[in-house]
Order: C-alpha cells, then structure tokens, then sequence
C-alpha cells in the first residue's frame, strides 16, 4: 500500500513516520506500507495527473490533503466516497470547524477525514524580551507592537545571523496561509462573504498582506535563505516566531536547558485576534488499488490515541474532539493561551475553488518574495498581483462555485 | 586506475542501469554519491533563472528521499551565481556544518515547456547540496574533486533520462493522435462527432476542460455547444449564446477575427482559444484549459490542437452536412413537416410502444379543401403559402410528442401518441377551427385574400383498429366521409362510422 503524505516534520517526516508504522505494523503485519513525502506542490500535480490515461505514475492508496483541498478532490472524483467504504465512518468525531472539510459540499459523504491540525500563533523568548520591556505580552496585543519589539531586538541583540522573527515557512518563503491571520485581522478575507467572490484586492486585505510583508521589508525575519544556516528561537538566533505549531519543542530544544518561551495570539489591529486553523486530512484515492488497506490504516491514524501520538511527535495538535480536549485541558497553562486562539481560529472555505486559489495566489506570492529580495518590491505590485488573481479567482467562482 | 577514476567507472555503471524515469534516476544518484562520499545528506536544487532562485527538489537524508521544498535567493556577484555558472565548488559560508554545492548542469525539457518558453529542449542548471552534519568533517580538495566528477556524472545521465523521457512522451503523443484522428473520422451525426471529439482531445491532451461554441451566421451569434470536463463527462453548454458582434464578449471577438491563429489567454497560460476555420470564416471555437490545475498548457500540446484544428473542423462541418442531408432526405423543404418514409418508421415504432405499453394513439388525416381549384385559380405560389401556413398552424397546436408529416400533395397525417378519442376531438376541432381562420392575401383576388379550409378524419388505437395499416384505413375512410358529407370540419371514426356510430353524428364544429 502507497501513503502519500506531506513534510509534516520538514527531513524527519520519513523518520516519524516510521516510528507510527513500527506498531500499525505490528497490529497489522499483513499490510506493508510504502511511504512517500510529496511537496504541496508535487502532491497537487500527482493527483490531478492520477486520474490522467496514458501517465504511468504510480497512484498512492492512501493520501494526506489540506483540509481545504477535499471539495475539489471530491468532486473531481480523485478521493473516494469514504461513506462507500465504510457507512459508519463520520465527521462527528472531530473539532466542529474542521467537520464540513470532511464531506463533498452539498452531500453528508465523508471524503476525507481530519488527522492532525495547526493553529496560528506567536512564541516568544521570555527571556529576550524581558531585555526590552518588562512586559513582553503587552507588546504583543498590536501588530505596531511587534514592529517595535522587532526593531527594539535587532538594535540590541548582536549576533552573527540573528533575526528577531524565525520563518516558520518551510520553504524559506511566504505563503497566503502565513498571512491569513494579519488579513482576518485587518478585516480582510479571500473571499466574499457568500463565497461568490474574490476579496484579495481589496484594501483591507491588502493591507493585512502588507503588515506581514512588513516584516521581511523591514529585514525582521529571512526570506529565501539557506535552510539551516539560520538561527532558530531555540538556538537564541531568533526571539519570536509566528507559528502553526505548538510551542512545545522549542521548550525541549534549548541547548542550555529548558528555553523559556511563551505563546500569546497573532498581534491583531482592528478586528482583533485571529488565527488560521488548518487541518490536514486522510483521503483514500479512488485509483488506488489497495482502499482496503488503507481504509485500516486511516482509520488507525485518526484513531484518538494515535493523533495525540502523531501530533506530538511533529509539535502540531490532535484533531478530534476527544485527544483535543485531551491536550487543551492537560494542563492550566495550555487552556489559557489555547482557549482563546482556537476559539477565535477561522479555516479556509470547503468549496471547489479554493485550493486553485490558495495555488494562485500563493504563485502571485512568490514573485513578490523574489522582487523583495531584490529590493524591487512596491505596494503597487502587490495590488497588481492581487487584482490579477482576484480576476482569476473570480473567474473561478463563475464556473466551479458551490 | 586511481581510487577516485574506479569510484567514478563503478558510478557510471551503477548509474547506467535503466531507470523508470528522470525522477528515479535522480533518487538513486542522490541515494549513491551519499554513500560514496559519506554524506549524511544531499540535495537538487533546480536554478529558476527569472527568479535568481534555487529551488530544491529532492533530499536524501536517513536512506531515503523526499520531495521537500526550499528555496535560495542566490544575488548576482554571489559566490554560488559564479559555481552556477559553472565555476567549481562552494562551501558554504552560513551553514554550521560543511556544506558543499556543485553545480550540475543537463540538457532537458524546461519545467514550463508549456507556453513561457521557446525551444522544447534547453540546457537546465542547478546544484547538489552536499552536506556533513560533524561541523569538523571538513570537505578534503580531493573529496570536492570527486564531487565535481561525481556531479557531472549525473548530469550527463540526466541529460539522457529526461531525453529518453521525452522520446518516450513523444512517442505516446504521436500514438494517441493516430488514435485521435480516427475519433475524427468516426461519426458522421453532429451531436455524435461533437462530443467524440471533445471526449477525445479531452482524454488524449489530459485537459481540466473542453468547450465548443458554434458560429451561428443566421441568428448572429455563438452558441454553446458542449463541455467535456476533466472526468470526460459531458454537459450540455445550450444555455450560453453569445452575441457575434465586436466587443460583445472575447469570444466573440475571437470569432470574427476570422484567423486561424491560436489564442492564448491574455492574462493565464492555462486557456487557450483555437478558432476552427472552414473555407476561411471561423465556424466555430474550441476552448482548452487547466484551470483548476493551474498547469501552464503544453507548447507540444498546442502546437498539436492547432495542426488538428483544421482537421476538426472540418469533421464538424461534415457531420453538420451530413445531418442536413438527412434532415433533407426526411423533412419536406416546403412544409418543414417530416415525409412519408420518416413518418412510417415513427408510425411503426409508436404503434409497438402503443402495444407494449397498452397505451392509446390516434391518427388524423387532414386533406386541404379545394387544394386544386386554389393552385389553377391562384397559382402554385398561393398554393404553397397556403400549405406551408396550414403547417404552420398544425406545428403551433401540437403537443411535443404528436408527429406531423406531409404525406403526399396537399394531405398531411398526424400521429397523436398517448391520445384518446376525447383528445382527439380536442385536438381536430382546434385545428379545423384555426385553419379556417387563416387568411393568406392574394392582391389581384376580388376580396383580397384567401380562405382556406381542411377537412379531418380521425381514428383511434385501439378502440377502431388494431395495426397501423388498419388505423390509415379508418382515419382515410373518416375523412372521405368529412369530404363527402360535411367539408371543413373534422370527425372520428369511432363516432361516424363506427359500430358505435349514432344516426346523427357528430360532425365536430369549425
């Protein structure tokens, strides 16, 4: 059986993949499964390209999705009705905004299932901050705040390769769902709000657009650099990281001991704090030729014990109600910062279009990383790019809308 | 033979054993120079030139590789711009552990070999990222030497991978387009031959979607036709009809253009625009895209809709004829009415349904009155206004599933499936009552126009007869007792002459 699953843990997804698979294995020796890690990128053409004659790609069983990646999927017919499989699998188990990612829109069709999920919010080094304000939360409550926090901390702090901000992007880069936040926050979204059209141009999301930019403009955090060759909250090369993940492993990573970090919601401005609340789901590909299989393997993942487990071991969070509840009330601390940033956490539209979008503006958002590391970044080209995608994403609407 | 000439001959062959494709062959190269140089991990980066960005592609780490991204922003005057030209090797400067990178260069088909760039085959750079986690496990001259060998190695072998890759997509593309140009000339109906070919292009080129829009000169628009979707379903486009006028719509505008040239999208390369051309006036437009997909669309696929687009339209424009043709062996050109055969090979169907299903039918002969007197006094023209606005009259008072036909002359037969004697009678005393209300002008006539009216004789399955021969006889009987008796006015068999009939019957009123 084929897992076609994401870097979840950057160069150890393989590893922690693994050490899952040791017990699934056991449990279940008559099932070998052959893991791939898929870029996003590579993911999405491997499955538009499996439902295509004549490529002879081979087609994985099992599949690891965004959340916001179902309705297309679904209704391209590239993921199976899970429901035809198994007629007692449901949506109920997981977090109530992660639920309507699970069906076909329109149906009550369980298509994916939600496995691990991530939450936007911000960490920082307690004890860098302290050296610049006594504090450091109050900083936190406005996106200005940060700004001069960050500026406060390049001034002071004299390390060689040091920023104030680690890029938590993968890729060295930004994407749209690094952004959302500082778009909801400015009352901006990428949608209208029946979901008819796009709203990327417009001022209010460009302008959220612009406060993140601010940060790689203003030199706060690296853009396109060598992955490693930077300094990370936990080596003390950075000092605040605006992140999906949990805090958890920068409290483990410190190399003198325990690092003291804190996490407090994404700094708002007019609207307040909001997070983006992403899941990434299980799907059974209808090419695949082992659903059996990997129906048992699904299911074993999303099993409670097993998404605590997992999200554990990459520093994300479980999905389903019952492991959720789990972590959230496993201790005070974690109640009182998670509380408030899951509550206020949005996710993106299940509708058909949405993970073209995501991928169009996305590409609009890599020419515009290029043009800032060149130093030939403007407001205007940032409009251009928005205006040209919102004709895009438009266009769209008018022929796939749900 | 030194160490490092027989470690370089040992990963020819290793690498010179076939691969499944460029992206395997890469793997397994990454996976060897790991272990050949005790690396505890490498990684490809492609160079994307318009950007200055190393993209990385592939990793191995922990004996495996992964598609993990990261990318570089590499400026102009960098050390590593000058190893990317082909300069050496570079240790890296920010790493905290010795990093090599060696450039590796390959002949190849772009990434976009789609419509951004010119030239199927081009030389690609990019660079392996060799990399010693032990900060003190430096790279020795003599290791970055063989590294350098151990680069240009692979390159070479993925300059014939992704050539192989090509030949092979090549020839995969050359087979479907046999196979496409036999869906071409498979169909002779238009609705049959549209949606085969749309069906095919849609299956061979692996588009998102495929639309056709018909050139209507008549009514001076472009109609939808069909859209063949990703899954090769097909769904009616009826309900887009576009304006043919300039500035009306894109489409339009690419219509009246009238040039055979390919379109490309203005604004995405996932849509392309192929007008289809025949005896130069555009006749109808095909639409391509990958608009979900956001895949930029082929150079080679357009090259090959555009060498075929004369050839689809000319199999449209042959169904289109051909459908005329036999709208023109089937319909009268005058009355737009079905004929005799067509009408009997309905007749004969509707008669098996009616008996399977035990459902009613009734049959109406219709026969003009005075049809003679009107051509000799009035002349053939009048004579066929008067046919065709009687047609005209019958079309507009029928259900849609009633099938009218011109039989002979000046008679007509109308086939009422599902019709009982009582609906029958509706219908007849319509059309007799309308018919007589139609006023054709005749100028050089003492009263200026024309009266017209027509006598009708109905019979009814089952009740007056059992076969279709049977129930002309009864219906042609009824109306010879109409003629003969009362001219102009309409009578079912069953209340006439019938064994019901009363002494009195009823003549239907007009």
């Amino acid at each position: 059986m084929i897992f076609w699953m994401l870097p979840n843990s950057g160069l150890q997804s393989v590893a922690d993949m693994k050490t899952m698979l040791t017990e699934f294995s056991a449990e279940h020796p008559d099932i070998a499964v052959e893991v791939r890690v898929l870029a996003r990128r590579a993911l999405w053409t491997r499955m538009f390209l499996s439902q295509r004659e004549g490529v002879d790609d081979t087609v994985a069983d099992l599949v690891q999705i965004p959340h916001y990646w179902t309705a297309l999927f679904s209704r391209l017919g590239v993921i199976t009705d899970l429901n035809d499989l198994d007629p007692a699998l449901s949506a109920n188990e997981c977090i109530a905004p992660l639920q309507p990612h699970c069906f076909m829109p329109g149906t009550q069709r369980v298509h994916s299932v939600p496995w691990w999920m991530d939450v936007s919010a911000l960490h920082y080094r307690v004890d860098h901050l302290q050296q610049i304000d006594s504090n450091p939360d109050a900083l936190f409550t406005k996106w200005d705040g940060l700004l001069s926090a960050c500026e406060a901390l390049a001034r002071n702090r004299r390390v060689h390769n040091y920023y104030p901000m680690e890029n938590a992007n993968a890729r060295g880069s930004f994407t749209i769902r690094e952004m959302l936040p500082c778009i909801l926050n400015r009352g901006g979204d990428l949608f209208s709000q029946d979901l008819s059209r796009a709203s990327v141009h417009r001022e209010e999301c460009l302008r959220g657009m612009e406060d993140y930019l601010a940060l790689f403009r203003k030199g706060f955090m690296p853009l396109l650099r060598e992955r490693g060759s930077l300094g990370t909250v936990a080596e003390g090369k950075a000092s605040i990281v605006i992140s999906r993940r949990q805090s958890e492993s920068i409290f483990a990573m410190g190399t003198e001991g325990e690092v003291p970090v804190r996490t407090v919601p994404v700094p708002g401005e007019l609207f307040g704090s909001n997070s983006y609340l992403s899941s990434y789901n299980l799907a059974i590909m209808r090419e695949g030729t082992a659903q059996q299989e990997a129906l048992t393997l699904l299911k074993w993942l999303t099993s409670n014990s097993r998404q605590q487990k997992y999200a554990r071991l990459i520093d994300a969070f479980p999905c389903s109600n019952a492991a959720f509840e789990g972590f959230i009330f496993s201790s005070r601390e974690r109640l009182s910062t998670y509380a408030a940033i899951v509550g206020s956490a949005r996710t993106l539209p299940n509708i058909t279009v949405c993970g073209t979008a995501v991928k169009i503006l996305d590409e609009a958002l890599g020419r515009l990383a290029s043009e800032i590391v060149k130093n030939r970044y403007s407001s205007s080209l940032l409009m251009q790019e928005m205006v040209k995608a919102q004709v895009e994403m438009d266009y769209l609407l008018s022929l796939y809308g749900d | 033979m030194n160490q490092s000439t027989e470690l370089l001959y040992r990963f020819h062959k290793e690498l010179n054993q076939s691969f499944r494709d460029p992206q395997e062959l890469l793997s397994r190269g990454l996976e060897m120079i790991a272990h050949h140089l005790k690396l505890d991990q490498i990684a490809f980066f492609e160079w994307l030139p318009l950007e200055s960005i190393l993209a990385q592609r592939l990793v191995w780490r922990g004996e495996v590789t992964m598609d993990i991204e990261e990318e570089i922003y590499v400026p102009e005057q960098s050390p590593l711009r000058s190893v990317l030209q082909g300069t050496g090797v570079y240790l890296s400067q920010d790493l905290a552990y010795p990093a090599l990178y060696v450039p590796v260069q390959w002949k190849g088909l772009s990434k976009n070999s789609g419509l951004k760039f010119e030239g199927a085959k081009f030389s690609r750079i990019g660079a392996l990222r060799m990399e010693r986690l032990n900060k003190s496990w430096t790279f020795s001259s003599r290791e970055k030497e063989l590294a350098q060998g151990l680069a240009e190695e692979l390159s070479h072998n993925m300059s014939h991978a992704d050539m192989d890759r090509y030949t092979k997509d090549q020839l995969q593309r050359a087979h479907a387009l046999t196979e496409l140009t036999g869906v071409f000339a498979s169909s002779l109906r238009r609705d049959d031959a549209m949606k085969l070919i749309l069906q095919g292009i849609q299956k061979y080129f692996g588009f998102d979607r495929v639309r056709l829009y018909l050139v209507n000169q008549e009514e001076q628009k472009l109609k939808g036709e069909l859209s063949v979707d990703v899954r090769g379903h097909v769904r009616s486009l009826a309900h887009e009809q576009i304006p043919l006028q300039p500035g009306s719509h894109l489409f339009a505008d690419i219509a009246l253009a009238n040039n055979s040239q390919t379109i490309i999208d203005k604004y995405r390369d996932t849509v392309v625009y192929i007008p289809l051309m025949v005896q130069g006036k555009t006749s109808a437009l095909l639409i391509v895209d990958n608009l979900l997909f956001q895949q930029p669309i082929r150079r080679d696929d357009l090259t090959s809709l555009s060498s075929f687009a004369g050839q689809i339209a000319l199999a449209l424009d042959n169904a289109m004829l051909f459908d005329k043709v036999q709208d023109l062996s089937q319909y009268d050109e005058l009355t737009k009415l079905p004929l005799r055969r067509y009408f009997n090979e309905r007749f004969q169907e509707e008669m098996y349904r009616a008996e399977r299903f035990s459902q009613p039918m009734a049959l109406v002969w219709i026969d003009v009155d005075y049809f003679k007197e009107v051509n000799d006094t009035y002349g053939h023209q009048i004579g066929d206004v008067a046919l065709k606005e009687i047609s005209r009259v019958i079309m507009a008072n029928l259900r849609k599933i009633d099938f009218p036909c011109r039989y002979g002359g000046d008679e007509i037969l109308i086939l009422l499936p599902q019709a009982r004697a009582a609906d029958a009678r509706r219908i007849t005393t319509r059309l007799s009552q309308e018919i007589a209300e139609i006023r054709i002008p005749v100028p050089f006539a003492k009263t200026g126009e024309l009266h017209l009216s027509a006598s009708l004789g109905a019979a009814v399955y089952p009740e007056d007869a059992k076969t279709t021969e049977e129930l002309m006889q009864r219906a042609d009987e009824t109306l010879y007792w109409v003629k003969s008796k009362c001219k102009g006015k309409a009578a079912l068999y069953g209340d006439v002459l019938g064994p019901g009939a009363a002494q009195n019957p009823p003549i239907l009123p007009s």
